[in-house]
């Protein structure tokens, strides 16, 4: 056993006996307090565990017999007793000059290193060598990943010197630290009000904190609760409320990171306009949910052919419980993998009978190419946008004919919150109209790369129009092109096979993942207009 | 010699000029093949794709049945009735009279103009984006249908010079069967949604100008599901020429139909389940985990609480007039959610007297006749139904749970299809954004207008110039106050290790005590490296550390709160790092304001307020609670 472990469970044993004789000692004059702790002579740690004992005013063994009174037990069941005086330096004298020295150093050296790449904080404290503690005190530079200087060296990296401005250093892995503002009782209504249970504020009802402690106000004596600014974060006089509201419904688990967020940042939809990033929101979760649970068999049929009942038995009822994982944001129109888990139960008159899967299923909903076209990049009031889209699906055949989509432009106002969807249509006879608008529209860049040759001969071509009339805002404005698959299952197909085409899945990608302080999808225009006096 | 025939077709002999036997021999067909009398009168029909008719004659005297010499010529009995004419010449071919009048038949095309390619589906009213699989939803109430088309005319339809260009519409009789299941069709278009949709709309009919024969292209219907009851009812599309009008245009044998897919979805909001019903039974989905947005879900419920009008100043406080009303709101759409009748009249009346255009104001391209989408668009924190709609929240299914009960127990292995189809399963999970979800957002805002829950009103912030992350709310009287903290609870996740006993109440040291100047330090302390410290959080629980660093120093990355955003370096912070021997987690998301306190003698000595990046609590980034006490002018000691 290391002294270490020897150290844990000594101090276990501490804050039981401590427990156990508070009461007694706290009957003894000038004490105040009885706990647990490392140990400490002569302000240095010994490396040992406690029992600690504060007093008003620590006394030497003579002073105390002359008041009459019986020292302190030096030990306790074998367990030192460290008897420190309220209000007391814990630390001895050199080492607290030294601190100072060393946190000097610290401010002047901060905005040189905290920056740096691979560092994650600054600090100070006992330098340590080979894991041990020693007495020395030493510029700590946290770094999110500890490496060999050959290896600083290769990554670019700074290397740490041994000294900052005489002051030793050492180089600790710590990681980012960020608000810890995201259990049982703690989330239930509780009288009465005691620290430690979820919190939360009226205006962000699904952020959470704790309420650290019930503290009282200098000035008035009035109770208050003490909390986080960023968990309290509101105007004065918003309502805070206990339990935070996101904690009040078990029903349904609320999380809000994935896991495919590393570093860790909250999961954030880029929304320039939020009927459309609603429709995205709702989207991304459902290619999800058919990705996962493969769009070609249905986890019901597959269930039902790998549990056969016993002959005679009726099948009353069937239950999947599904779990969904995801190696990589899900954004529709990519093809991304989604694991999924799920449990098939057939509950039938002769027994239950049980079927499971784990698998990861890509999204097949893709295209290769969409774009979305305006005739013009500025329009007077009461013109007419029109608006040509080319999309190229993949391995163009029968089965995929520009029938099988159907393509809305999505026009927003960036300076209005509003949407103006159009729905397109097919070029069919117009096909070479609407293809020589798309090449008028094209760049230069484009042109050199050929583009106009792959839509000319790959892609299914469609149009639309919009009319800027009374009303419609002014300004700039943004197009998408969202294109879903259509249902186009022919009347008298068996339904076990019309039950593998799905309609409306969405095809054409408007997001792209994007990790910055947020993780998520972030929505991204075909292009620009304006609509403007000229 | 045989003529061929495409489609079904009805014949009748209107002449016969021959002393041979006529008949009519037709082969090649799905329905009716035969030989028929060629007598005056004989009436006939057939249908197929690829259909071959002839005209016999028979003199009687050995000849037998021979094909008679035909010409063909085309007529219309109306503007949309095609007339196809044989006329026979019968006799040896040297001994023909070139009369072509020896037995004459007339062809009357019965087939429907058009044709329905795919099963029409249907749009969102708002986004006029496909809604799962085309599936029409009763509960999203009004609803685009888009058919998609073809020419199955004898002739292109143009607007040149032959004029035949078609106007397609439901129906009536399709229109009295839609009503008789809850589906209203709705006639009135606004220049605007026509334009969004692409068409030009006839009364109620769209206008197609050109289509040649077998060409295809989809067109749009409004319809109004509001009352509609699940099934599959059929839809039956009629062509009629726009220059001309054929009053048998309707009848049975012109109607294109095509069945469209109907479901209730409902939630069920005691359940937590959102419900689909259908003949075969009811299929019930209910989330377990989601991962959201958060700060987009604090967004839509602000939005969802400023539209339901319960700040003051918006749709007026509650207990106002107003705020009745938004109250009544409330439940009325909850009702709604719920797949219960309420009174469109009486939401539509609140909404009017809410009276915040931003709020209540109309559009939506479907408004059809109230002047929807004049340039309005679909706007923010409104839905096309004219009431208030939750902004979008960014979310993903984790766990959820499906359930098929059937109406009638099966045999054998394989069940009814309806519920092995997938779209099912998504339709509900999408839905579960729109009702599920939002009712949970509508639940949190009610929630935080509930006094049951109400504690007190933030009234202090600390500056974070003052290296503190911290604030103080009072406390309104409604509950009592223990001044302890909880320790280890037995539901906790980390209650291996509490201070004093599990479920107890730990009582932190909150007697007067003095620096060694003499100053008041208010019942706290200073931590020190080393000293093993503990804290009660609302996440992670009542967990203990060891004090790593008291210089600590780091940029924090605040996620754009209302008053915390961007980076944030905090210096002389409090690092409280995990003890290798005891690994419990020490600061996880939700323990944030937790005040960490010295296990040797119960004082506080930091407010925790950051943890590692991962969220696996290792790390516990604390204020020293000595500069949080003097930001916020408060004491621990009473």
């Amino acid at each position: 056993m290391t002294q270490s472990d020897i150290f844990w469970q000594d101090l276990d044993r501490a804050v039981y006996i401590a427990g156990r004789e508070r009461q007694r000692l706290l009957t003894l004059p000038g004490v105040v307090a009885v706990g647990a702790g490392p140990e400490r002579i002569k302000g240095r740690l010994s490396g040992y565990a406690a029992i600690v004992v504060t007093v008003a005013r620590k006394l030497r063994p003579r002073a105390l017999k002359a008041e009459g009174r019986t020292p302190l037990p030096t030990a306790i069941d074998g367990l030192p007793v460290d008897v420190v005086e309220q209000g007391a330096p814990v630390v001895a004298p050199a080492e607290a000059r030294a601190r100072e020295r060393a946190g000097k150093v610290l401010e002047r050296i901060t905005a040189r290193w905290i920056h740096k790449p691979n560092v994650t904080a600054l600090g100070l404290g006992y330098k340590y060598v080979d894991g041990k503690r020693t007495d020395r005190i030493a510029i700590r530079v946290y770094v999110a990943r500890k490496v060999s200087p050959r290896e600083v060296e290769k990554r670019g990296w700074p290397l740490v010197p041994k000294q900052l401005n005489r002051i030793p250093t050492d180089v600790v892995e710590g990681p980012r630290m960020k608000p810890a503002a995201a259990s049982g009782s703690r989330a239930d209504r509780r009288d009465p009000l005691v620290g430690g249970l979820s919190i939360g504020t009226a205006n962000h009802p699904f952020n959470r904190g704790t309420y650290g402690a019930t503290v009282f106000d200098r000035a008035s004596g009035a109770p208050r609760v003490l909390s986080n600014l960023h968990v309290l974060d509101a105007l004065e006089g918003e309502h805070v409320i206990q339990p935070a509201p996101v904690a009040l419904d078990d029903s349904v688990e609320v999380g809000f990171q994935l896991d495919i967020c590393t570093p860790p940042h909250f999961f954030r939809l880029d929304t320039p306009n939020t009927p459309l990033g609603t429709l995205l929101a709702s989207w991304s979760a459902g290619a999800a949910a058919a990705a996962a649970l493969s769009d070609v068999i249905d986890p019901t049929r597959r269930g039902q052919e790998a549990t056969k009942p016993r002959r005679g038995a009726l099948t009353r009822s069937e239950r999947h419980s599904v779990k969904l994982r995801y190696p990589e944001l899900p954004i529709p129109g990519t093809p991304f993998r989604v694991g999924a888990s799920w449990q098939y139960l057939r509950e039938t008159t002769a027994g239950d009978l049980s079927f499971e899967v784990e698998e990861e299923n890509r999204n097949p909903h893709v295209l290769k190419f969409k774009a979305l076209y305006t005739d013009k990049k500025r329009y007077r009031p009461g013109e007419t946008v029109e608006l040509m889209a080319a999309i190229i699906p993949p391995g163009r055949t029968h089965s995929k004919p520009c029938s099988a989509y159907h393509c809305v432009a999505l026009l927003t106002p960036i300076r209005v919150d509003r949407l103006f969807p159009v729905v397109l249509r097919e070029a069919g006879a117009i096909f070479g109209v609407v293809l020589g608008r798309i090449e008028a529209a094209l760049s230069e860049e484009e042109i050199r790369d050929g583009l106009h040759i792959r839509i000319r001969t790959e892609a299914c071509l469609y149009f639309g129009s919009f009319t800027a009339g009374e009303g419609v805002p002014l300004g700039p404005w943004r197009h998408y092109l969202f294109a879903q698959t259509v249902n186009n299952v022919a009347e008298g197909t068996p339904p076990e096979l019309a039950a593998q085409t799905i309609g409306g899945l969405p095809a054409s990608q408007n997001m792209r993942p994007v990790v910055d302080v947020a993780c998520g999808p972030a929505t991204f225009e075909d292009g620009q207009f304006d609509i403007e006096f000229i | 010699m045989a003529v061929q025939f495409k489609g079904r077709w009805r014949a009748r002999v209107f002449k016969k000029n021959s002393g041979f036997a006529q008949r009519i021999r037709v082969t090649g067909a799905a329905a009716g093949n035969g030989v028929y009398p060629g007598v005056v009168g004989q009436s006939l029909e057939f249908d197929g794709a690829d259909t071959a008719v002839s005209l016999q004659w028979n003199n009687g005297a050995g000849s037998g049945w021979r094909d008679s010499a035909v010409l063909e010529s085309v007529g219309m009995s109306s503007s949309i009735v095609i007339l196809h004419f044989l006329r026979a010449d019968d006799n040896f071919p040297a001994e023909r009279d070139g009369d072509f009048d020896d037995l004459a038949v007339s062809f009357e095309y019965l087939d429907p103009l058009v044709e329905i390619v795919q099963r029409p589906f249907a749009l969102d009213r708002g986004t006029l984006t496909m809604l799962p699989d085309g599936i029409f939803d009763a509960s999203q109430g009004v609803q685009y249908m888009g058919v998609r088309i073809r020419n199955a005319w004898v002739f292109d339809w143009t607007a040149d010079v032959l004029d035949t260009a078609m106007k397609i519409g439901i129906a009536p009789d399709s229109r009295v069967m839609l009503a008789s299941q809850g589906i209203k069709v709705i006639d009135a278009w606004s220049p605007a949604e026509q334009q969004a949709l692409g068409q030009v709309m006839d009364g109620g009919s769209v206008g197609v100008d050109e289509l040649p024969i077998g060409a295809e292209r989809m067109i749009y219907f409004k319809l109004d599901l509001a009352n509609a009851q699940p099934g599959k009812p059929e839809i039956g599309l009629v062509a009629q020429r726009v220059s001309s009008f054929d009053p048998n245009f309707a009848a049975p044998w012109r109607i294109a139909r095509r069945r469209i897919f109907v479901t209730r979805l409902s939630y069920d909001p005691v359940a937590r389940e959102m419900v689909a019903r259908l003949p075969e039974g009811t299929l019930r989905l209910r989330l377990k985990e989601v991962v959201i947005d958060r700060k987009a879900a604090n967004a839509a419920a602000s939005a969802a609480r400023e539209c339901l009008g319960r700040r003051p100043g918006s749709c007026g406080p509650a207990g106002s007039e107003s705020g009745r009303l938004a109250d009544e709101l409330r439940r009325l759409l909850r009702g709604l959610l719920a797949g219960e009748d309420v009174d469109p009249c009486r939401l539509r009346t609140i909404l009017d007297e809410c009276g915040r255009p931003e709020c209540c104001e109309s559009g939506g391209p479907g408004d059809g006749g109230q002047g929807g989408h004049p340039g309005g668009g679909l706007a923010d924190g409104n839905g096309a139904d004219d009431w208030c709609r939750f902004k979008p929240v960014a979310w993903l299914p984790v766990e959820f749970e499906y359930r098929v009960e059937y109406a009638t127990p099966f045999a054998g292995q394989l069940g009814p299809l309806a519920f092995e189809d997938p779209w099912w399963k998504i339709a509900l999970i999408l839905l579960a954004v729109a009702l599920g979800l939002g009712s949970e957002i509508a639940d949190y805002v009610q929630a935080a207008k509930d006094p049951k829950f109400i504690i007190g009103r933030v009234v202090r912030r600390g500056r974070t110039s003052k290296n503190v992350d911290c604030a103080l709310s009072d406390l309104d009287g409604s509950r009592s106050i223990d001044l302890g903290m909880l320790d280890a609870q037995s539901d906790d996740v980390n209650n291996a290790h509490p201070i004093v006993a599990i479920d107890s109440i730990v009582q932190l040291d909150r007697s007067d005590n003095f620096d060694p100047n003499g100053e008041p330090m208010f019942g706290m302390e200073d931590a020190s490296e080393e000293d093993i410290v503990w804290k009660s959080g609302g996440t992670s629980g009542t967990t203990r550390g060891r004090v790593a660093d008291v210089h600590y120093k780091a940029p924090i990355e605040f996620d754009e709160e209302e008053y915390m955003s961007g980076s944030v370096i905090f210096t002389k912070q409090v690092l409280v790092k995990q003890i290798k021997e005891m690994p419990q987690p020490l600061s996880q998301g939700g323990d944030s304001g937790a005040v960490w306190v010295n296990l040797t003698n119960g004082r506080p000595v930091a407010l925790n307020f950051s943890g590692d990046e991962a969220d696996v609590g290792t790390f516990g980034g604390a204020n020293p609670i000595r500069a949080v006490a003097d930001e916020l002018n408060i004491r621990f000691n009473p």
